[in-house]
């Protein structure tokens, strides 16, 4: 019997809003807003979903300002404000931008001059988010950013899981995070995924994702630590599973077979039955491939009723930080009894053959799925229980 | 821990039979800051659905697959329980930076799909999966160092915990004079170039490197990736030779 993990505390940030409850908020009431990108010039017309108002301090990169906000929250929330000094604690958190010097201004001066200025290298070489979480919270234990493109969010947690089931540490800070950057926004445009509308998930006229920012971090710990602790929570990360497509580089297999593959080990790991299974948070970025291979797939395996939805409508793709925020939501949705609607989705795409919910619907049940695909053919799934 | 096989392509060359010729002819058991000879990564595995691979997948994809066979490992019986772990400090930069170029030299709506596409990190993996057929579980991390330790522990935890019965496990990275820029005040050691992978299991395989864990790095806890790879290795190769 694998070690049981609790997810202790949860802390999100996104453009839905800056923590759990405002999010919850948004949800709630059905809102979002995408809009033309303010953190760069350009001239493309993709939207996107920024976090506004949010001052990142100078010297570090927004994504690592956006990760530190979520722990702050979650940290709070699992009774742990103090930080995690003196405990054999952790860090495995998912990244894109984070993990390139992808600043262009920098990127021009060298060219021109071949020297330039020390501050942005400063900020790429100290802005590892695994190695700068374990040197703000004194973590003693393993330390890993996971770059696995739209899935590293969903992976982070999958790595933490191993090494609190193998007893490498007792609590794990893990999740994601990425920032809105002008070099995905011109990679995406190129690719022709990025929509010029607010984004359409599983809907018959979607034409492509928005790129959105964020940051989800989740407390996991190990279930005898948490309640020595006195924390009472009663969410948790019953299984992970991954697998390769072995495909294409940026095209999922259309037959679903990886992420079968990854669910199945997800299922397997928590001892559960896809029927009890209360409602899926899909991957679902409204790119035409995507949401076709995902969304044939549950119908495939879950049947033809099967609970599902996409929370990009409300968020964007937030890339790294994708997987762990909706693995928030996953649990939000078990801890509430509720799931938003899949917000733009109105016609139904026959070549799929189900629907996402369009309204938001009441859930009962202990288990629930999240799921995330990548760039790459990398597959993840993320099985969150509620313990009645 | 058993590691059953081993592929490395660096400055020395490729394959063990060339790193072991090195050593033996007492040259330092580094990776150097210099690149890989282009020959080598003109391999004919890169002439098809490869062809678009970029240096960084290049030297992933010949030391993953060196280290498959040599282990021996039946792949089509095995494939869905091969799991992938690559470790890497700065990625396949040079691709990040060519779109940069693109970026800067374009209209933002002319620049290169393809180069973006190979700007993520885990395109490398990608590439390792699709040539070899691996469906297992695949990850790519990154650190400035240890990240080549902390891979291998995560390795040994999937072992132990049946998620899959075989792990490739290994570095890479690739050298660049805007990488000697950035990181001119960062090490002492320079940082090199190559791809070094292990197949991994609990398995008894025809071939059997070391029963224990693999060799520690004998570098101090801040080495980079790449570098704590070729260092596993080369203790390997060096201790073969002591026994041969």
């Amino acid at each position: 019997m694998p070690t049981p993990v609790v997810i202790s505390g949860m802390g999100a940030i996104c453009a839905a809003g800056k923590n759990v409850e405002e999010i919850k908020s948004a949800f709630a009431q059905g809102q979002r807003s995408a809009q033309p990108p303010t953190l760069f010039p350009t001239a493309l017309d993709y939207p996107v979903f920024e976090v506004k108002a949010f001052s990142c301090p100078p010297g570090i990169m927004r994504t690592l300002a956006l990760a530190f906000a979520a722990a702050d929250e979650a940290l709070r929330e699992a009774g742990l404000p103090q930080g995690l000094r003196g405990l054999r604690a952790g860090v495995c958190l998912g990244t894109t931008v984070a993990s390139q010097l992808n600043n262009e201004s920098w990127y021009t001066e060298y060219k021109n001059s071949g020297s330039a200025a020390q501050g942005p290298v400063d900020a790429y070489l100290q802005g590892n988010i695994a190695e700068a979480f374990a040197r703000k919270f004194a973590i003693p234990g393993p330390a890993l950013t996971v770059v696995n493109a739209c899935s590293s969010g969903a992976d982070a947690l999958g790595v933490a899981l191993s090494w609190l089931q193998a007893g490498l540490c007792d609590i794990v800070i893990a999740g994601g995070a990425d920032e809105i950057n002008h070099v995905p926004y011109c990679g995406f445009g190129a690719l022709g995924v990025a929509s010029r509308q607010p984004c359409r998930p599983f809907d018959r006229d979607r034409n492509g994702l928005n790129l959105g920012e964020g940051a989800g971090i989740l407390i996991l710990e190990q279930e005898r630590h948490a309640r020595e602790r006195g924390n009472r929570s009663r969410l948790y990360v019953s299984g992970y599973g991954a697998a390769a497509d072995a495909y294409h580089l940026t095209a999922p297999r259309p037959d679903g077979s990886g992420l079968e593959m990854a669910v199945r080990s997800a299922l397997a790991q928590a001892g559960v039955q896809e029927a009890e299974i209360a409602f899926i948070n899909a991957h679902g970025t409204a790119t035409r491939d995507n949401d076709k291979a995902e969304g044939r797939f549950f119908a495939r395996m879950f049947g033809p009723d099967v609970r599902f939805i996409s929370t990009k409508g409300f968020t964007g793709h937030a890339l790294g930080a994708a997987g762990a925020l909706e693995a928030i939501f996953t649990a939000l949705g078990l801890k509430e009894g509720w799931i938003p609607a899949n917000i733009g989705f109105s016609r139904i795409d026959e070549e799929i053959g189900i629907a996402p919910l369009e309204a938001k619907t009441k859930i009962t049940g202990a288990y629930a799925l999240s799921t995330s695909l990548a760039f790459g053919g990398n597959n993840a799934a993320v099985i969150i229980e509620q313990k009645l | 821990m058993n590691i059953n096989g081993i592929g490395i392509v660096c400055n020395y060359g490729r394959g063990l039979a060339v790193v072991k010729a090195a050593l033996e002819a007492g040259r330092a058991p580094d990776i150097l800051a210099s690149r890989v000879n282009n020959d080598i990564l003109k391999d004919k595995i890169f002439s098809h659905e490869a062809r678009r691979s970029g240096r960084f997948d290049r030297l992933a994809v010949l030391a993953a697959l060196d280290a498959l066979a040599d282990s021996g490992i039946n792949r089509e019986v095995e494939k869905n329980d091969i799991g992938i772990i690559l470790a890497t400090a700065f990625g396949p930069h040079v691709t990040t930076f060519r779109f940069l170029d693109d970026i800067l030299s374009f209209k933002e709506s002319d620049v290169s799909p393809i180069l973006f596409s190979h700007s993520v990190h885990n395109a490398a993996v990608s590439y390792v999966s699709a040539l070899s057929g691996i469906r297992g579980p695949t990850l790519t991390v990154t650190r400035f160092s240890r990240a080549f330790e902390e891979a291998l522990t995560l390795a040994q935890a999937w072992l132990e915990q049946k998620r899959t019965r075989y792990v490739l496990v290994g570095a890479v990275d690739e050298h660049s004079s805007i990488m000697e820029y950035i990181t001119r005040f960062e090490s002492a050691n320079a940082f090199g170039e190559g791809g070094v992978f292990f197949v991994v299991s609990r398995e008894k395989c025809a071939k059997i490197y070391s029963q224990a864990q693999p060799p520690a790095s004998p570098y101090a806890e801040e080495t980079e990736p790449l570098q704590s790879a070729f260092s596993c290795a080369a203790a390997i190769i060096l201790k073969m030779r002591q026994e041969t």
